[in-house]
């Protein structure tokens, strides 16, 4: 692992998309096929963590991302209280698909946050 | 049978991950190891779970040790001089401060981005060597100094060129050794 | 030395629960199985039953494993909370 490898730096520039569709099609294909929320945040979270690799800049908004991520559990439980044990999910079993893809897209959302949080708060801190 | 290959795989990866003396080599067998345990899970009917492992153990986990290795490693140095306080050399120690060479020393670890922990002692070589916890041995007799590494560590070759070149009036001569404790002494500066 | 017994440790460890495993002949009953499996896309109206049991039947598992991640990254924080930005 050189510190600026230029090879590394552009394949990964070109991989980016790709890596994020895949990331973003396991979570909205959860409930149909294998994968959903956790597996589609790591892969969405591999994505900022390989940015570091690539060029180590300090330039995230950490703070932001913590708080962003405290909501997101706010809404994870909010939902399910809400529209499961409510059980309001027998009585309008047409929403239960779009329940489906709203649940995945929050823990998908919420575990990619918080895996780059560990990470960039790992490798930027100077004491130990 | 291909579960049993599979499985054949992933003990010989595990044990290379053990074996090697090379952190990041280790990491990467981790890596592949996880790979294969993923196409395990695959074989057994578990897409889920071979989508997690081949995420995470591949790739997620791969990166953090990348990034821990990258972020934190420490350079044992041991300094042992054995008839201390009698010769003065003014390269290596001056009065109670380090002297010209030590600092350069620390100054390239730096550099490669390894933290130098530089002990002093005045014990022999042999109980120090003992200890086995240094990645270096820098031993001071009279004017001469011998410098002990690993012979897996490859900062060593990059000192030895260093201290060649920088200091070339100084007697200076480098030792191998492996885990077994057998020497291959290797010039003579 | 300390590596032979290491390695007999291990081999006499692996031997162990290979026996147990092969000796092993206790059976959950499976009412629960046939159950999700007959009844899982009426109930939730997913195709993957994965999908069905940790968003639907296991809902309290997930909402208290995304706590966990919420706590541990809350515990990482504190843990370095003099390095990087805040100097």
């Amino acid at each position: 692992m050189s510190e600026d490898s230029p090879i590394i730096a552009s394949i990964t520039g070109v991989l980016y998309p790709f890596i994020i569709m895949f990331g973003i099609y396991i979570i909205v294909n959860g409930h149909n096929t294998p994968g959903g929320g956790f597996q589609g945040g790591a892969i969405l979270a591999t994505v900022f963590i390989g940015r570091y690799i690539v060029t180590p800049v300090d330039d995230m908004n950490l703070h932001a991302m913590h708080s962003l991520e405290k909501l997101l559990l706010a809404v994870l439980i909010l939902v399910p209280v809400v529209f499961l044990f409510a059980e309001l999910n027998r009585a309008h079993a047409w929403l239960n698909e779009p329940y489906l893809i709203f649940m995945n897209l929050l823990i998908g959302v919420k575990v990619s946050l918080g895996l780059t949080i560990v990470v960039f708060r790992f490798a930027f801190s100077k004491d130990r | 049978m291909f579960e049993l290959i599979l499985f054949g795989i992933m003990i010989v990866l595990a044990f290379l991950a053990i074996e090697t003396n090379i952190l990041r080599k280790a990491v990467v067998f981790l890596g592949i190891f996880s790979l294969v345990t993923s196409f395990v899970y695959l074989y057994n009917n578990a897409p889920d779970v071979a989508i997690a492992e081949a995420v995470i153990g591949s790739a997620l986990v791969t990166l953090l040790y990348l990034t821990a290795l990258r972020r934190y490693k420490v350079y044992n140095i041991c300094f042992t001089n054995e008839e201390f306080g009698t010769v003065v050399d003014r390269n290596i120690i001056e009065g109670t401060r380090r002297g010209q060479l030590l600092r350069d020393i620390e100054n390239i670890c730096l550099n490669r981005e390894l933290e130098p922990q530089i002990v002093y002692t005045p014990d022999p070589l042999e109980s120090v060597k003992a200890r086995g916890i240094y990645d270096l041995i820098i031993r001071q007799e009279k004017d001469s100094i011998t410098v002990y590494g690993h012979r897996d560590n490859y900062f060593v070759d990059e000192l030895e060129m260093f201290l060649i070149l920088r200091y070339k009036d100084l007697e200076c001569s480098f030792v191998r050794f492996g885990d077994d404790g057998d020497d291959d002494e290797e010039q003579i500066a | 030395m300390k590596k032979l017994v290491l390695g007999l440790f291990v081999a006499a460890l692996l031997g162990f629960v290979l026996f147990v495993h092969d000796t092993h002949t206790e059976a959950l009953e499976n009412d629960l199985l046939v159950y999700y499996r007959e009844n899982f896309y009426a109930d939730t109206g997913a195709e993957n039953a994965v999908a069905a049991i940790y968003l639907n039947y296991r809902m309290y598992d997930t909402i208290f494993e995304a706590l966990i991640l919420l706590v541990s990254i809350i515990g990482m924080i504190h843990f370095f909370r003099a390095g990087g930005q805040n100097e």
